[in-house]
């Protein structure tokens, strides 16, 4: 199949422009992690821009020894993991059922699943049910509420909706029952919506931050977002406020935070890689034959 | 024969009965339950009497809110900042999820998805300085270009029109990598062999983009644009917060902000509950509206 | 098929194994705030224990543990009558964490916070119990503070008249300063600016003039910063009245002048075009450093003076090393001559839960923080370990390294009721300069240059900028609080852009669209809620002559330390 010469401009094109894209991307995380590579009074001065000046990794040793970074690195580990298995557990447990037809009271359920998206109780509403439950300070705090995002239970029943009938009457024709055919049959035929679904709720697990600051109380759990987004914000949205208290206008030099956004975001920048592998396509093909 | 088969669909819904309830008792318990936190809006609450003892005072909190013509103005720029952050936000991660999935080398398809997600993960403390710093009147390069050429700086940050489009912009920019996610996860489960077919036939690329891979996603493109309505009063306080400048206050204040000043100085949970509540309503009307719509194209949700 | 089944069960028995775990570890650590249990690290079980918060910065070394538990929490357990069980709060969101805790009755027993807007809802909700009782029956420490101090009792008293806030008396400093490039001055041949017309005539020499000279238009005259507004009296909102007769009078000069001035400079491209998007100074400070500044308002009290002086110094100097600062005094107005803003002396810090169990046991916490060995032990350290005592018989730092790791995350916040007139000369700030390294000794050389511009300009019957201590003031009631907070806000955005709108929008414009503004929101029920608050209050609450009497009293001890 030749391509035709109008193709192979257009597709020089989109190469070119994703190229542009991606370096307009690229440019914040080269300046941040440049950042925290230089001594303090080149950054002080604004003078780093893509390339380390004074390089150095004293902020990276100030930040691991006078932090607690590695324990809420864990920590955040910890929380998104056991995050993703519960949230994805209780998703499948809402959306295949809302994706079969024959479910009894299928509309019902889902108008009343999609009221929540819009509706909250808000904050205290919210911790007081939380509290009731006793699980205040501990991840399950976390957890529990965030069990299922509305918006991914709707993206993955509709993907579910769109396998195949065949391939469910081939399955029962088989002899196959209804947890059978969920087990060995949809799951493996959804994982790019699984995989979508996983990234989806590992990173707003792993972003999670006001939520952590609530309901988690004891320090030692806090994870690794919210150690260096108190960074970050200590130093812009208060100062006002903070003009009695100056020892904190002081603590945080710019290195020191870089240094924090660059630990917080690699994971991020390691695991979709991974994830990638599972967008495949038509895994669907040659299932059903004739 | 019809209660044999009643008999049959009764045994096929008892395990996804069984499947569907704990997920059911989560909704219920950590969803509906906080719902009726709601009833602060109607009342004048306060910690000492909690939840459902403080005063009532019926719709006063909405009264005081909406004879402000201050609230009125807010609710206009947030809904305007919004729907051009639809408008434009909309359509740039499928293009961009397109452009994507037709590249052919492997390696580079996996830079580019990877990289142009990064932006996701910045706060906006820090993507607003960068924003401010490229937009500045006296330390960005753009302007010193345009000092070069036009002898004055232009005030991008201070003009109502440029302050809007590089809030749009910047917002857009920021959230496209992750939101073609999901379009790339739809467009993995098209068929190879409708644009074998097609290519037979002599469609050109962009031919088979338009009669293959839209029509392809066409369910998930319907499914984002519904629930997207749900997020029309949504314009987030940070993005505000760190791009905002006294110029453009008239446009720059929207709800979240305002929930924020209201909060300053005192509790004020009546009546932010109430802003709240306010646009979660208008929100589900939305979300009913636009699924109405889809139901004519055979698309809608429920 | 039979590979997928087996994965699967892996896989599930993977996840409930993990639940498992994480489900055993959540329910050993569910924390119970209300202070019963005697979790004491002494193991007497005989103390009574309460509940206490501490501001949690992140800035803490793994190795020293956390927040609320590490050698000082140690410390004070062992040393103090009572133990103390401490729950950390966000320091950049206290207001929703302790909101939550307050809404569902599991707030700790003591509240140590400085913002008066968390302290003043909780006691419009109800929340904090009143502490004549518990002070008269329990304290001895404190007590005798306020005896020596009745200003303290009298910023703690609520609209009831009893007292609800435990705090501290600061050292009455100065909380901005101004520094100007001597060696531009001189380059130029000028002399410092002593009203505010010379300041604009020398902002703009150096704006225009070149003094760096490098041939190119790249300086600024100065910086919009805090304290400018201070020149021109202040342009608070609920800080513009003036006091005549007893009546309070809403004044707009203030805010006139200021706009005038600035706007001047900013049309004539004296200042940074893009400082009203400079959120937090970044701007103004990386433009200082650069060497591009030649007059600098900046924030100056407690360790501030010690980041400009030592650390900004000399990176300014790394870049520029002719550079030469030099302090300039409050220019003087066209109405009259300001002094600086003032740290607020008498600070409240503290307030208790009115659900505390033990308000004995938080009562003998308190004398415990109050008295001066406590004081000194929660700044400097231990004697031996941290300390040895100087030649000015004050502390003087051992290992600054160790000190860093093990002192650094102390800051203030174990020590919010510590009062610098319980330390005596050793808490004072200038008491720490080292006058053996140069770098310290020029910080504590200006630092005496400040003080004596200070007293000068009180002996000569300076004004102090605004009505009073912005904390000190009430906050205003429910009812007018939105129209307030929004009159606030766009009042503030107002004078920004009446400053940056070029020749169309003059002055006169923007102080009759101000007045109008002020009207529509209420101003003028507002204006009578001070006015009565002020007639009831007016000798009782901390007034600007009761804050430089407090500056005339520490004067003999700052004099000590600085001679």
């Amino acid at each position: 199949m030749r391509e035709s010469y109008g193709d192979k401009i257009t597709r020089i094109g989109i190469s070119i422009l994703l190229l542009l894209i991606s370096i307009s991307c690229l440019a914040p995380v080269i300046n941040i992690l440049s950042i925290s590579f230089s001594g303090k009074q080149a950054v002080e001065t604004g003078k780093v821009l893509l390339w380390p000046i004074d390089v150095t990794l004293q902020s990276y040793s100030a930040l691991f020894e006078g932090t607690r970074v590695l324990a809420s690195l864990w920590n955040g580990v910890v929380m998104t993991v056991g995050g993703v298995l519960i949230s994805m557990v209780f998703t499948i447990c809402a959306a295949y059922p809302l994706s079969k037809g024959y479910f009894y009271g299928r509309r019902t359920f889902t108008l009343m699943l999609l009221f929540t998206m819009v509706f909250t109780g808000g904050l205290i509403p919210t911790y007081l049910v939380v509290k009731s439950l006793g699980l205040i300070d501990s991840y399950w705090s976390i957890w529990m509420p965030g069990a299922v995002s509305t918006y991914n239970m709707l993206i993955m029943r509709s993907y579910f909706e769109g396998i195949e009938p065949e391939i469910e009457e081939a399955a029962r024709i088989d002899g196959c029952r209804e947890m059978s055919l969920l087990f060995r049959i949809v799951l493996p035929l959804s994982m790019p919506v699984i995989a979508t679904l996983v990234l989806f709720y590992g990173v707003g697990y792993w972003n999670n931050f006001m939520n952590v600051l609530i309901y988690i109380n004891s320090t030692e759990k806090y994870t690794i977002t919210v150690l260096i987004q108190q960074m970050i914000a200590s130093q812009s949205l208060l100062t006002e406020s903070l003009a009695n208290d100056t020892t904190a206008l002081e603590l945080v030099p710019e290195g020191i935070k870089s240094a924090g956004i660059i630990v917080l975001i690699l994971p991020m920048v390691l695991i979709y890689p991974f994830l990638q592998k599972y967008f495949v396509k038509g895994v669907m093909l040659g299932s059903v034959k004739g | 024969m019809k209660s044999a088969s009643k008999k049959a669909l009764f045994k096929k819904n008892v395990p996804l009965m069984l499947m569907f309830a704990p997920a059911l008792a989560y909704y219920l318990i950590f969803r509906y339950l906080p719902i009726g936190g709601l009833v602060i809006s109607f009342e004048n609450y306060n910690f000492f009497d909690g939840v459902f003892h403080s005063p009532w005072v019926g719709f006063k909190n909405f009264e005081m809110l909406f004879s402000n013509d201050k609230t009125l103005r807010i609710i206009w720029n947030t809904l305007w900042l919004s729907v051009l952050n639809l408008v434009v936000g909309f359509p740039v991660p499928i293009i961009l999820a397109l452009m994507i999935n037709s590249v052919r080398r492997s390696w580079y398809k996996r830079f580019v998805q990877t990289v142009v997600y990064l932006p996701h993960f910045f706060s906006w403390v820090i993507v607003g300085g960068m924003v401010i710093t490229l937009f500045s009147m006296e330390s960005s390069f753009l302007n010193h270009w345009i000092e070069d050429k036009y002898g004055e700086p232009y005030p991008f940050l201070y003009k109502t029109f440029s302050w809007v489009t590089i809030f749009v912009g910047s917002g857009v920019w920021k959230e496209m990598g992750f939101s073609t996610i999901i379009y790339l996860a739809a467009l993995t489960s098209i068929s190879p062999a409708l644009y074998e077919a097609s290519a037979l036939d002599g469609a050109s690329k962009w031919k088979q983009t338009w009669h293959v891979t839209l029509p392809g996603i066409r369910g998930t493109i319907i499914l984002v644009l519904i629930l997207s309505m749900g997020r029309v009063l949504e314009v987030g306080f940070d993005q505000i917060y760190n791009l905002r400048n006294a110029m453009v206050s008239d446009i720059s204040e929207v709800i979240s902000t305002y929930i924020y000043t209201l909060g300053i100085q005192g509790g004020q949970f009546s009546l932010t509950t109430a802003l709240g509540l306010f646009e979660s309503v208008v929100a589900f009307i939305l979300i009913l509206g636009a699924n109405l719509i889809a139901k004519k194209f055979n698309s809608n949700l429920f | 098929m039979l590979k997928m089944k087996k994965r699967n069960v892996l896989l599930a028995g993977a996840s409930l194994t993990l639940l498992g775990v994480l489900a055993a570890c959540g329910s050993n650590d569910n924390a119970d705030n209300s202070g019963k249990s005697a979790d004491s690290d002494s193991g007497s079980g005989k103390k009574s224990t309460i509940s206490a918060t501490v501001y949690d910065r992140g800035l803490i070394a793994a190795s020293e543990g956390t927040m609320e538990k590490n050698r000082w929490t140690q410390w004070i357990n062992e040393n103090s009558p009572t133990n103390v069980k401490f729950t950390a709060v966000p320091r950049t969101e206290s207001k929703q964490k302790l909101n939550t805790l307050f809404a569902s009755g599991s707030a700790p027993d003591l509240i140590f916070e400085f913002d008066p807007n968390i302290k003043n809802p909780l006691y419009d909700q109800k929340q904090l119990m009143p502490l004549d009782d518990m002070i008269n029956q329990y304290s001895t420490t404190y007590k005798k503070l306020l005896e020596d101090n009745p200003i303290l009792k009298q910023a703690a008293l609520k609209s009831d008249g009893k007292m609800y806030e435990f705090g501290k008396l600061n050292e009455a400093i100065p909380q901005n300063v101004i520094v100007i490039r001597q060696d531009w001055l001189d380059k130029l041949k000028l002399t410092a600016p002593k009203t505010t017309e010379e300041l604009y005539q020398v902002a703009k020499a150096f704006a225009l003039q070149d003094p760096d000279g490098n041939g190119q238009k790249d300086t600024y005259g100065l910086n919009i910063g805090p304290g400018i507004t201070d020149i021109f009296g202040g342009t608070g909102i609920n800080n513009s009245y003036v006091d005549e007769n007893g009546k309070l009078v809403r004044i707009w000069d203030n805010f006139k002048e200021y706009i005038t001035f600035a706007k001047r400079l900013y049309d004539e491209g004296i200042i940074d075009k893009d400082y009203i998007t400079d959120n937090n100074g970044a701007k103004a400070r990386q433009d200082f450093l650069n060497g591009k500044t030649g007059i600098y308002f900046v924030q100056a009290n407690t360790n501030m003076w010690n980041r400009l002086w030592i650390t900004d110094y000399a990176t300014l100097k790394a870049n520029v090393p002719e550079a030469n600062l030099e302090i300039v005094p409050n220019p003087k107005s066209s109405f009259g001559q300001y002094t600086v803003w003032i740290n607020n002396p008498v600070q409240m810090t503290a307030v208790v839960n009115r659900n505390a169990k033990d308000p004995k046991a938080v009562m003998e916490y308190i004398d415990f923080l109050s008295t001066p060995e406590t004081g000194r032990t929660l700044t400097n350290g231990l004697e031996g370990t941290h300390w040895q005592a100087g030649p000015t018989g004050c502390p003087n730092p051992i290992d600054q390294e160790k000190n860093k790791t093990e002192l650094g995350y102390l800051g203030t916040d174990y020590n919010m009721i510590f009062s610098v007139v319980s330390g005596g000369k050793c808490s004072f700030l200038a008491s720490s300069f080292n006058p053996d390294k140069p770098d310290e000794k020029l910080a504590k050389d200006k630092f005496k240059e400040n003080m004596d511009i200070l007293y000068n300009m009180i002996d000569q019957g300076a004004k102090f900028p605004g009505l009073t201590h912005v904390e000190h003031l009430p906050t205003v009631p429910q009812d007018l609080l939105v129209d307030f907070q929004n009159a606030n806000t766009e009042i503030g955005n107002l004078i920004t852009k009446a400053i940056v709108s070029g020749a169309s929008y003059t002055p006169d414009k923007a102080i009759s669209e101000m007045q109008g503004l002020w009207k529509k929101f209420n101003g003028e029920k507002i204006d009578a809620f001070y006015q009565e608050w002020y007639t009831a209050n007016k000798d009782t609450a901390l007034m600007p002559d009761d804050i430089f009497q407090i500056v005339k009293d520490q004067k003999a001890t700052q004099e000590e330390i600085l001679k």
